[in-house]
């Protein structure tokens, strides 16, 4: 019947296909603002007008933020869609176009979907550290390099900067001069916002210029302490972009020229050493402190072994901050359990080199004489992923998505006066996507009778069965994934995403991609928690949190708490004495079954990557399909009332098909 | 990029380049672009839907040249993603324009009226299965699914299109 169905489709062959070639030419070529009309003969009057149908595609291509859809944007006034790079290029390294400059100690930001950057000074080769007043946008959907519209801050560089979701904010920085610190610092700020294309500047801030350490909290830029051991602050101060205003924060307990600042997600961690200009260190250790917005105060973190010379630190998620040195030892700390442990040494030689980290989710990406190195939180390890051809080149990597942007410059040195360096510019995109998690799979328990291997499995609605196999597939290593595609109330009929992750303690980071970090904004007394992503009022997202006992589950509830009240008063989870989750709903809202394209409650053997078995409880009949490619089968079991997906290799395939059976299903109760 | 002065040299290696970026993503047009067009008219019922997406598509794939790893993959992926994103646009899951039925022949036209009744990602899905000739994870990719419900949907397509079409034939 499958080919009788590709016959058919075969027919749609004869449909009669018009030339959009010259139309695409033409886009290709046109003015990005203009209107993307199509110059197509008029058709039947009863469709709707191409220049309508034109306009309603160009406004998706502007609102709707499917990573593909939305690569072409015209300059307009409306926040730009993200852009998914890393989906866009696939693993590893891509070159794009190289920047005009590469700008050493600038602001940076990714909006996602332009790379902004300025101030900051361009390597010349002679020592000459000139900071500039200017900068640079790099739009990924066109592919371009254009300048940045001028600001009103004077040229500096080592300045504090974040990206706040609509502005870049820019403070403090250094001068340029030496050596008074009046001279060498400044005070004033900027924001900057690239869909106006304007700058706005912020009002004074209550501590003195420097060059400050900063992170972005998601609310406020918090600006601390000093980078230069010209002078020593542990003092600081917070902005609040949405209230226009500064704030002091209490004094830190410590105080570092060199090192880093990584927020958590609750704290702002800042840790380093206090150098002097012979690069003589205060301490034996770097050492560290953390500051608690909520509560405006700091605690002391344990000394580490790493080196006080110099030392960089992220936090990619996961629950610990990542920290190296230039000798190329490595440490986590985790400020829950308030303990370091060590990691495994950085795959760098040895070289007289300032070591820098820039993060993304689950990835610290380090940078070290040129040299790039990449820490997977999922993996606990580093690998070194230089590119040969930047060996000795100046490296600047900055975070986009989930992907890096890495500028590099060339770093000949020449007594040419005003001579010019190449420039590139590469994206990284790091290599398994699936791996971002430390979500483990779940393997139950099996028991060997002859040839043949006996799984008890419960469904996520409570039914259980035993999945016979042969002994030779070992289906049982690659896991059980449960699976209920949603939650869902008849009328209207709202549906609410369930996803089990096999892990009590599963961060909510990854499931809300693109908004940043989650967070807890309620408790209740049910266990509970709620959580909204963080972003603008129009972008949040809200979702219920349940502990298991080895589960994390999670709830999307959309944008309304609502919803949220209404899905825990329905919901009942348990995990089974073998380890499966089991998931009840009571009064309006159902498990989704036979729902339009819902899945009803099932379990996928493998993970999404091959091999991989799907099992639902549908009721089915026929004779077993297998697809022409051979990659994909389809099966009838348990007396027609479990369906099976197998995807993977033929020969795989072909073996599970023959061998796979379904026994003693038992619905719940 | 060199700063300062490009020499003609470089002018024209540049012109040379891109060219052959044009030359590329227009062999893909050649020989991709009538079965690009009608597998969107297929998934998403709209001559003028397809129209767009597919103009679009190429011209998003010319302004990016050589970055493009795969132009025929990225091609497909972008219209079906553009064509989804104004049917979003326009607070529509679908944009099936029954009459086009009228110009159609027997018997794909009981086939079109058939994956009309299907909801959109089951006949996204069955048609780039099983008119394109795609595998479960490239259609997942451009459809935004995962691979095992792009199987699911297969599944379901299938089933309920063989129901529609026995039902017709009958007729």
């Amino acid at each position: 019947m499958t080919t009788e169905l590709k016959d058919r489709f075969s027919l749609a062959d004869e449909v009669e296909v018009p030339n959009v070639w010259a139309e695409a030419r033409r886009r290709a070529t046109a003015p990005q603002a203009a209107p993307r009309l199509l110059s197509m003969p008029p058709r039947r009057a009863r469709r709707l007008s191409v220049a309508a149908v034109a306009l309603a595609v160009f406004a998706a291509a502007v609102t709707f933020a499917w990573d593909l859809a939305d690569l072409e944007r015209p300059p307009s006034p409306d926040r730009a869609p993200a852009l998914d790079l890393a989906t866009e290029l696939g693993h590893g390294w891509t070159e794009l176009p190289a920047p005009p400059e590469v700008r050493q100690r600038a602001a940076t930001a990714w909006t996602g979907s332009q790379l902004l950057v300025w101030g900051g000074f361009v390597f010349d080769g002679n020592g000459d550290e000139t900071p500039t007043d200017d900068g640079f946008v790099f739009d990924a959907a066109s592919r371009s390099w254009h300048a940045m519209p001028p600001g009103p801050l004077s040229a500096r560089s080592h300045v504090a900067s974040a990206w706040t979701g609509h502005e870049l904010v820019v403070w403090g920085g250094h001068t340029g001069d030496c050596c008074i610190p009046s001279e060498m610092f400044l005070d004033d700020g900027a924001a900057f916002d690239p869909a106006t294309g304007r700058w706005r500047l912020l009002p004074a801030a209550p501590i003195v210029g420097r060059t400050p350490f900063s992170v972005w909290t998601g609310s406020e830029l918090i600006v601390w302490g000093s980078r230069d051991r010209t002078v020593r602050y542990n003092d600081g101060a917070a902005y609040d972009p949405s209230t226009d205003s500064w704030r002091r924060i209490a004094d830190a307990p410590i105080e570092i020229t060199d090192g880093s600042a990584v927020w958590t997600g609750d704290e702002m961690i800042v840790f380093g050493a206090a150098l002097d200009g012979n690069n003589h260190a205060d301490t034996r250790t770097d050492i560290g402190a953390a500051y608690d917005p909520r509560s405006d105060s700091w605690r002391r973190i344990p000394d580490s072994t790493l080196s006080p010379q110099a030392v960089t630190a992220a936090w990619p998620g996961g629950g610990e901050m990542i920290g190296w040195d230039y000798d190329q030892a490595s440490a986590a700390y985790d400020p829950h359990a308030n303990v370091w442990r060590r990691l495994e040494r950085v795959p760098n030689p040895f070289s007289e080199c300032r070591p820098e980290s820039v993060v993304i989710p689950d990835f610290v990406l380090g940078e070290f004489c040129g040299r790039t190195v990449i820490f997977s939180s999922a993996e606990d390890r580093w690998r070194d992923i230089s590119r040969e051809d930047l060996n000795g080149w100046v490296v600047e990597p900055v975070p986009a998505g989930d992907a890096f942007l890495v500028m590099a410059q060339s770093l000949e040195l020449s007594e040419t006066a005003g001579r010019t360096f190449d420039t590139k510019m590469f994206a990284y995109v790091p290599p398994d996507p699936s791996a971002r998690t430390g979500v483990t799979s779940f393997v139950p328990q099996t028991r060997v009778v002859g040839d043949l291997v006996r799984m008890p499995v419960v469904f996520p609605d409570g039914t259980e069965a035993t999945v016979v196999y042969p002994r030779s597939s070992e289906l049982a290593s690659l896991g059980v994934q449960p699976a209920v595609s949603y939650l869902w109330r008849d009328d209207p009929p709202p549906r609410f995403p369930i996803v089990f992750l096999h892990d009590p303690t599963a961060s909510l980071d990854p499931y809300v991609e693109g908004h940043g970090p989650a967070r807890l904004i309620n408790m209740s007394e049910g266990g509970i928690e709620v959580w909204r992503a963080r972003g603008n009022d129009v972008e949040r997202r809200f979702w219920l949190r349940y502990e298991l006992p080895s589960w994390t589950v999670l709830v999307s509830v959309r944008d309304a708490l609502a919803s949220a009240i209404e899905v825990n008063a329905s919901l009942d989870l348990t995990e089974t004495r073998s380890g499966f989750p089991v998931a009840r709903a009571i009064g309006p809202i159902a498990l989704s079954y036979e729902s339009g394209e819902g899945q009803g409650a099932m379990l996928q053997i493998g993970s999404t990557l091959d091999p991989s078995i799907l099992l639902w409880l549908e009721r089915c009949s026929g004779p077993d399909e297998i697809a022409a490619s051979g990659e994909y089968g389809s099966m009838c079991l348990a007396d027609g009332l479990v369906t099976a997906n197998i995807y993977g290799k033929p020969a795989d395939v072909q073996a599970v098909v023959e061998g796979l059976t379904v026994k003693g299903l038992t619905p719940p109760g | 990029v060199q700063h300062g002065a490009v020499g003609a040299d470089v002018e024209r290696d540049l012109e040379a380049r891109e060219r052959a970026d044009v030359e590329r993503v227009e062999r893909v047009y050649r020989e991709d672009g009538a079965r690009l067009w009608r597998a969107v008219f297929l998934a998403f019922g709209s001559r003028d839907v397809a129209d767009d997406a597919v103009a679009e598509a190429f011209a998003q794939a010319l302004r990016r040249g050589r970055a493009l790893r795969d132009p025929a993959a990225w091609v497909w992926r972008a219209a079906f993603r553009i064509a989804a994103g104004e049917l979003k646009s326009r607070g529509e899951t679908e944009a099936f324009d029954l009459h086009e039925a009228d110009s159609m022949r027997e018997p794909f036209v009981d086939l079109w009226r058939a994956l009309a009744k299907l909801p959109p990602k089951q006949r996204a899905s069955v048609v780039l299965a099983d008119y394109a000739g795609w595998r479960h994870r490239e259609i997942a990719r451009a459809i935004d699914s995962s691979v095992s419900a792009v199987g699911v949907h297969i599944h379901r397509a299938r089933k309920r299109l063989r129901e529609l079409l026995e039902g017709s034939d009958d007729d």
